[in-house]
Protein backbone atom coordinates (compact mmCIF):
# COMPACT_ATOMS: atom_id res chain seq x y z
CA UNK A 1 0.00 0.00 0.00
CA UNK A 2 1.08 3.38 -0.54
CA UNK A 3 2.18 5.41 2.46
CA UNK A 4 0.99 8.99 2.40
CA UNK A 5 1.86 11.53 4.85
CA UNK A 6 -0.59 12.37 7.17
CA UNK A 7 -0.08 16.40 6.50
CA UNK A 8 -1.40 15.69 2.79
CA UNK A 9 -3.89 14.23 4.04
CA UNK A 10 -5.30 17.10 6.13
CA UNK A 11 -4.63 19.77 3.38
CA UNK A 12 -6.74 17.45 0.82
CA UNK A 13 -9.07 17.53 3.48
CA UNK A 14 -9.10 21.30 3.74
CA UNK A 15 -8.46 22.15 0.41
CA UNK A 16 -11.84 20.19 -0.19
CA UNK A 17 -14.03 22.13 2.26
CA UNK A 18 -12.33 25.36 1.20
CA UNK A 19 -13.55 24.25 -2.38
CA UNK A 20 -17.17 23.61 -1.14
CA UNK A 21 -17.32 27.09 0.50
CA UNK A 22 -16.57 28.47 -3.07
CA UNK A 23 -19.11 26.51 -4.42
CA UNK A 24 -21.60 27.12 -1.78
CA UNK A 25 -21.25 30.86 -2.24
CA UNK A 26 -21.58 30.54 -6.32
CA UNK A 27 -24.75 28.83 -5.35
CA UNK A 28 -25.85 31.92 -3.09
CA UNK A 29 -25.35 34.03 -5.57
CA UNK A 30 -22.28 35.38 -3.72
CA UNK A 31 -20.01 34.41 -6.24
CA UNK A 32 -19.70 34.55 -9.85
CA UNK A 33 -18.52 32.13 -12.28
CA UNK A 34 -15.18 33.65 -12.75
CA UNK A 35 -14.75 33.61 -9.25
CA UNK A 36 -15.61 30.24 -9.10
CA UNK A 37 -13.55 28.64 -11.77
CA UNK A 38 -10.36 31.25 -10.10
CA UNK A 39 -10.86 28.91 -6.66
CA UNK A 40 -11.85 25.89 -8.08
CA UNK A 41 -8.44 25.47 -10.21
CA UNK A 42 -6.66 27.39 -7.47
CA UNK A 43 -7.79 24.51 -4.61
CA UNK A 44 -8.15 21.70 -7.44
CA UNK A 45 -3.92 22.49 -8.65
CA UNK A 46 -2.59 22.83 -4.94
CA UNK A 47 -4.07 18.88 -4.13
CA UNK A 48 -2.37 17.76 -7.17
CA UNK A 49 0.78 19.81 -6.53
CA UNK A 50 0.83 18.51 -2.96
CA UNK A 51 0.86 15.14 -4.77
CA UNK A 52 3.65 15.61 -6.79
CA UNK A 53 6.97 13.83 -5.42
CA UNK A 54 10.38 15.73 -4.97
CA UNK A 55 8.62 19.35 -6.07
CA UNK A 56 9.53 20.97 -2.79
CA UNK A 57 12.98 19.41 -3.95
CA UNK A 58 12.93 21.36 -7.19
CA UNK A 59 11.59 24.64 -5.57
CA UNK A 60 14.85 24.52 -3.43
CA UNK A 61 17.28 24.35 -6.54
CA UNK A 62 15.85 27.01 -8.00
CA UNK A 63 15.98 29.07 -4.87
CA UNK A 64 19.19 27.54 -3.97
CA UNK A 65 18.70 25.90 -0.69
CA UNK A 66 19.73 22.66 0.48
CA UNK A 67 16.47 21.11 1.60
CA UNK A 68 12.96 21.45 0.13
CA UNK A 69 11.63 21.94 3.59
CA UNK A 70 13.53 25.20 4.05
CA UNK A 71 12.09 26.72 -0.03
CA UNK A 72 8.89 25.84 1.82
CA UNK A 73 9.08 27.88 4.86
CA UNK A 74 10.82 30.47 2.89
CA UNK A 75 7.93 30.68 0.05
CA UNK A 76 5.76 30.60 2.96
CA UNK A 77 7.03 33.48 5.60
CA UNK A 78 7.22 35.90 2.46
CA UNK A 79 3.75 35.35 1.20
CA UNK A 80 2.93 35.73 5.16
CA UNK A 81 4.54 39.18 5.14
CA UNK A 82 3.27 40.53 2.06
CA UNK A 83 -0.79 39.41 2.60
CA UNK A 84 0.43 41.35 6.63
CA UNK A 85 1.47 44.55 4.68
CA UNK A 86 -1.79 44.19 2.07
CA UNK A 87 -4.11 43.81 4.91
CA UNK A 88 -2.36 46.96 6.47
CA UNK A 89 -2.50 48.63 4.18
CA UNK A 90 -6.64 47.96 2.91
CA UNK A 91 -7.19 48.98 6.63
CA UNK A 92 -5.27 52.08 6.56
CA UNK A 93 -7.53 53.10 3.45
CA UNK A 94 -10.70 52.11 5.13
CA UNK A 95 -10.01 54.22 8.45
CA UNK A 96 -9.15 56.90 5.97
CA UNK A 97 -12.65 56.38 3.94
CA UNK A 98 -14.08 56.16 7.71
CA UNK A 99 -12.18 59.17 9.14
CA UNK A 100 -13.78 61.72 5.88
CA UNK A 101 -17.29 60.05 6.01
CA UNK A 102 -17.88 60.73 10.06
CA UNK A 103 -16.12 64.53 9.02
CA UNK A 104 -18.82 65.18 6.12
CA UNK A 105 -21.13 64.09 8.77
CA UNK A 106 -20.42 65.97 11.08
CA UNK A 107 -19.39 69.29 8.78
CA UNK A 108 -23.44 68.49 7.19
CA UNK A 109 -25.01 68.08 10.78
CA UNK A 110 -23.14 71.65 11.54
CA UNK A 111 -24.48 73.18 8.59
CA UNK A 112 -28.40 72.13 9.25
CA UNK A 113 -27.98 73.72 12.62
CA UNK B 1 -8.47 88.78 10.67
CA UNK B 2 -10.87 86.14 11.78
CA UNK B 3 -8.90 83.76 14.09
CA UNK B 4 -10.75 80.33 14.79
CA UNK B 5 -9.07 78.76 17.86
CA UNK B 6 -9.73 74.51 17.38
CA UNK B 7 -10.17 72.48 20.10
CA UNK B 8 -10.18 68.88 19.52
CA UNK B 9 -12.02 66.71 22.21
CA UNK B 10 -12.31 62.93 23.55
CA UNK B 11 -14.06 62.85 26.62
CA UNK B 12 -12.92 65.88 28.26
CA UNK B 13 -16.23 66.93 30.14
CA UNK B 14 -14.09 67.52 33.55
CA UNK B 15 -11.84 70.29 31.45
CA UNK B 16 -13.29 71.63 28.87
CA UNK B 17 -16.00 74.12 30.08
CA UNK B 18 -13.04 75.77 32.07
CA UNK B 19 -10.35 75.43 29.23
CA UNK B 20 -13.65 77.86 27.00
CA UNK B 21 -14.41 80.20 29.73
CA UNK B 22 -10.90 81.13 30.16
CA UNK B 23 -9.76 81.77 26.72
CA UNK B 24 -9.06 85.08 25.92
CA UNK B 25 -11.93 87.15 24.18
CA UNK B 26 -9.88 89.74 22.29
CA UNK B 27 -6.93 89.86 20.46
CA UNK B 28 -4.63 92.55 18.80
CA UNK B 29 -4.99 92.65 15.32
CA UNK B 30 -8.45 90.00 15.29
CA UNK B 31 -11.54 91.27 14.42
CA UNK B 32 -13.49 87.90 14.99
CA UNK B 33 -12.58 85.01 16.85
CA UNK B 34 -14.81 81.98 16.98
CA UNK B 35 -14.13 78.78 19.25
CA UNK B 36 -14.63 75.09 17.17
CA UNK B 37 -14.78 72.66 19.37
CA UNK B 38 -14.64 69.40 17.55
CA UNK B 39 -16.33 66.36 19.81
CA UNK B 40 -14.48 63.22 18.67
CA UNK B 41 -17.14 60.67 19.47
CA UNK B 42 -17.25 61.08 23.46
CA UNK B 43 -18.94 58.80 25.76
CA UNK B 44 -19.23 61.60 28.22
CA UNK B 45 -21.05 65.14 27.80
CA UNK B 46 -18.04 66.88 25.95
CA UNK B 47 -20.67 68.16 23.39
CA UNK B 48 -23.11 69.27 25.59
CA UNK B 49 -20.47 71.20 27.81
CA UNK B 50 -19.29 72.78 24.76
CA UNK B 51 -22.42 73.81 23.45
CA UNK B 52 -23.79 75.56 27.14
CA UNK B 53 -20.30 78.26 26.30
CA UNK B 54 -21.72 79.37 23.27
CA UNK B 55 -19.19 77.83 20.54
CA UNK B 56 -19.07 76.27 17.30
CA UNK B 57 -19.36 72.19 18.05
CA UNK B 58 -18.85 69.74 15.16
CA UNK B 59 -19.31 66.14 16.44
CA UNK B 60 -17.99 62.82 15.24
CA UNK B 61 -20.59 59.72 15.39
CA UNK B 62 -17.39 57.75 16.22
CA UNK B 63 -13.68 58.39 17.72
CA UNK B 64 -11.45 59.06 15.03
CA UNK B 65 -8.73 60.63 17.07
CA UNK B 66 -6.76 63.59 17.17
CA UNK B 67 -5.45 63.68 13.80
CA UNK B 68 -9.36 62.70 12.16
CA UNK B 69 -10.60 65.61 14.72
CA UNK B 70 -7.85 67.98 13.50
CA UNK B 71 -8.65 67.17 10.08
CA UNK B 72 -12.71 68.18 10.83
CA UNK B 73 -11.68 71.43 12.35
CA UNK B 74 -9.59 72.46 9.63
CA UNK B 75 -12.35 71.75 7.03
CA UNK B 76 -14.41 73.52 8.59
CA UNK B 77 -12.02 76.72 9.11
CA UNK B 78 -11.19 76.61 5.60
CA UNK B 79 -14.92 76.77 3.98
CA UNK B 80 -15.15 79.50 6.86
CA UNK B 81 -12.56 81.44 5.58
CA UNK B 82 -10.26 82.07 8.58
CA UNK B 83 -6.91 84.00 8.34
CA UNK B 84 -5.39 82.59 11.36
CA UNK B 85 -6.04 78.84 13.15
CA UNK B 86 -4.43 78.20 16.55
CA UNK B 87 -4.90 74.41 17.93
CA UNK B 88 -5.28 74.28 21.57
CA UNK B 89 -5.79 71.22 24.08
CA UNK B 90 -8.87 70.38 25.65
CA UNK B 91 -6.85 69.03 28.70
CA UNK B 92 -6.61 72.44 30.26
CA UNK B 93 -2.69 72.17 29.32
CA UNK B 94 -2.23 75.38 28.01
CA UNK B 95 -1.90 78.44 28.92
CA UNK B 96 -4.15 80.76 27.44
CA UNK B 97 -2.14 83.79 27.58
CA UNK B 98 0.38 81.51 25.55
CA UNK B 99 -2.15 81.56 22.40
CA UNK B 100 -1.16 85.48 21.56
CA UNK B 101 2.88 85.20 21.74
CA UNK B 102 2.16 82.23 19.27
CA UNK B 103 -0.78 83.93 16.95
CA UNK B 104 1.49 87.18 16.70
CA UNK B 105 4.24 86.12 14.26
CA UNK B 106 0.94 84.99 11.68
CA UNK B 107 -0.45 88.87 12.47
CA UNK B 108 2.42 90.23 11.56
CA UNK B 109 3.20 88.22 8.56
CA UNK B 110 7.04 86.98 9.57
CA UNK B 111 6.13 83.42 9.81
CA UNK B 112 3.56 80.75 7.92
CA UNK B 113 2.92 78.36 11.12
CA UNK B 114 4.07 78.67 14.52
CA UNK B 115 4.80 76.00 16.95
CA UNK B 116 4.29 76.29 20.93
CA UNK B 117 7.52 74.68 22.32
CA UNK B 118 7.36 73.52 25.56
CA UNK B 119 11.13 72.54 25.18
CA UNK B 120 12.42 76.15 25.74
CA UNK B 121 11.50 76.26 30.02
CA UNK B 122 11.05 72.75 30.24
CA UNK B 123 10.39 73.07 34.38
CA UNK B 124 7.33 70.48 35.56
CA UNK B 125 7.99 68.28 32.39
CA UNK B 126 8.68 65.03 33.43
CA UNK B 127 12.16 63.72 32.11
CA UNK B 128 10.57 60.80 30.59
CA UNK B 129 8.91 63.05 28.74
CA UNK B 130 11.60 64.72 27.70
CA UNK B 131 13.46 61.73 26.22
CA UNK B 132 10.51 60.36 24.66
CA UNK B 133 9.79 64.01 22.67
CA UNK B 134 13.38 64.32 21.79
CA UNK B 135 13.11 61.03 19.78
CA UNK B 136 10.23 62.09 17.60
CA UNK B 137 11.93 65.37 17.27
CA UNK B 138 14.66 63.27 16.12
CA UNK B 139 12.04 60.97 13.97
CA UNK B 140 10.34 63.72 12.61
CA UNK B 141 13.62 65.41 11.26
CA UNK B 142 15.13 62.60 10.05
CA UNK B 143 11.37 61.97 8.25
CA UNK B 144 10.39 65.28 7.04
CA UNK B 145 13.93 67.00 7.26
CA UNK B 146 12.03 69.66 9.59
CA UNK B 147 13.84 70.73 12.82
CA UNK B 148 11.45 71.23 15.89
CA UNK B 149 12.23 71.63 19.50
CA UNK B 150 8.69 70.18 20.03
CA UNK B 151 7.20 67.88 17.16
CA UNK B 152 4.72 66.62 19.51
CA UNK B 153 2.81 70.44 20.79
CA UNK B 154 -0.47 70.65 20.60
CA UNK B 155 -0.42 74.63 20.28
CA UNK B 156 0.23 75.75 16.90
CA UNK B 157 -0.73 78.25 14.90
CA UNK B 158 -1.47 78.30 11.00
CA UNK B 159 -2.23 81.14 8.89
CA UNK B 160 -4.35 81.40 5.79
CA UNK B 161 -1.57 79.91 2.89
CA UNK B 162 -0.98 76.60 5.70
CA UNK B 163 -4.99 76.68 6.75
CA UNK B 164 -5.58 76.36 2.75
CA UNK B 165 -2.91 73.82 2.09
CA UNK B 166 -2.15 71.53 4.47
CA UNK B 167 -3.67 67.86 3.76
CA UNK B 168 -4.23 66.15 7.19
CA UNK B 169 -3.95 62.14 6.52
CA UNK B 170 -3.11 60.69 9.81
CA UNK B 171 -6.06 59.68 11.74
CA UNK B 172 -4.35 59.49 15.35
CA UNK B 173 -1.41 60.93 17.38
CA UNK B 174 0.96 60.81 14.62
CA UNK B 175 -0.78 63.88 12.88
CA UNK B 176 1.44 65.77 15.39
CA UNK B 177 4.40 64.67 13.39
CA UNK B 178 2.20 64.66 9.70
CA UNK B 179 2.63 68.53 10.08
CA UNK B 180 5.81 68.51 9.41
CA UNK B 181 5.97 66.68 6.74
CA UNK B 182 3.47 69.41 5.65
CA UNK B 183 5.55 71.90 6.25
CA UNK B 184 8.48 70.47 4.76
CA UNK B 185 6.46 69.79 1.61
CA UNK B 186 4.74 72.91 0.88
CA UNK B 187 8.09 74.65 2.33
CA UNK B 188 5.79 76.98 4.81
CA UNK B 189 7.52 79.18 6.65
CA UNK B 190 7.79 78.15 10.34
CA UNK B 191 8.66 79.88 13.25
CA UNK B 192 9.11 78.24 17.18
CA UNK B 193 7.59 80.32 20.58
CA UNK B 194 8.50 79.41 23.64
CA UNK B 195 5.18 78.50 26.08
CA UNK B 196 4.63 77.46 29.39
CA UNK B 197 2.35 74.77 29.93
CA UNK B 198 0.15 73.71 32.97
CA UNK B 199 1.23 70.15 33.94
CA UNK B 200 -1.33 68.77 36.38
CA UNK B 201 -2.01 65.13 37.62
CA UNK B 202 -5.23 65.75 35.03
CA UNK B 203 -3.54 66.35 32.21
CA UNK B 204 -0.29 64.30 32.48
CA UNK B 205 -2.65 61.24 32.29
CA UNK B 206 -4.04 62.50 29.10
CA UNK B 207 -1.21 63.56 27.76
CA UNK B 208 1.18 61.34 25.23
CA UNK B 209 2.95 58.32 26.67
CA UNK B 210 6.07 57.30 25.51
CA UNK B 211 4.59 53.91 24.29
CA UNK B 212 2.71 55.50 21.76
CA UNK B 213 6.13 56.80 19.81
CA UNK B 214 6.43 53.27 18.88
CA UNK B 215 3.63 53.03 17.12
CA UNK B 216 3.52 56.96 15.61
CA UNK B 217 7.35 56.03 14.62
CA UNK B 218 5.72 52.74 12.76
CA UNK B 219 2.94 54.62 11.27
CA UNK B 220 5.49 57.40 10.14
CA UNK B 221 7.65 54.40 8.54
CA UNK B 222 4.90 53.04 6.68
CA UNK B 223 3.54 56.71 5.22
CA UNK B 224 6.64 57.20 4.10
CA UNK B 225 7.84 54.13 2.59
CA UNK B 226 4.65 52.70 1.35
CA UNK B 227 1.60 54.72 0.90
CA UNK B 228 1.56 58.65 -0.44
Amino acid sequence: MIEIASVKIIFTLFALFAWSRAILRFQKKLMNAKELVFWSVLWIGLTIFVYIPGKSDLLAKILGMNRGLDAMFFIGIVALFYSNYRLYAKITEHEKEMTNLVRQLALKENNQN
Amino acid sequence: MKLAILIPAYNEEKALGQVIKTLPKEFPGITQIEVVVVNDGSTDKTAEVARQNNVTVLSHVINRGLGGALGTGFEYIRNHNFDVLVTFDADGQHNPDDIYPVIKPLIEKNAEVVIGTRMKERKGMPWYRQIGNFGLNFITFMFYWVWTTDSQSGLRAFGKKAIDQIEIVANRMEVSSDFFNEIGRLQLKMAEVPIQPIYTEYSLAKGQKNINGFSILFKIIYRRLFAK
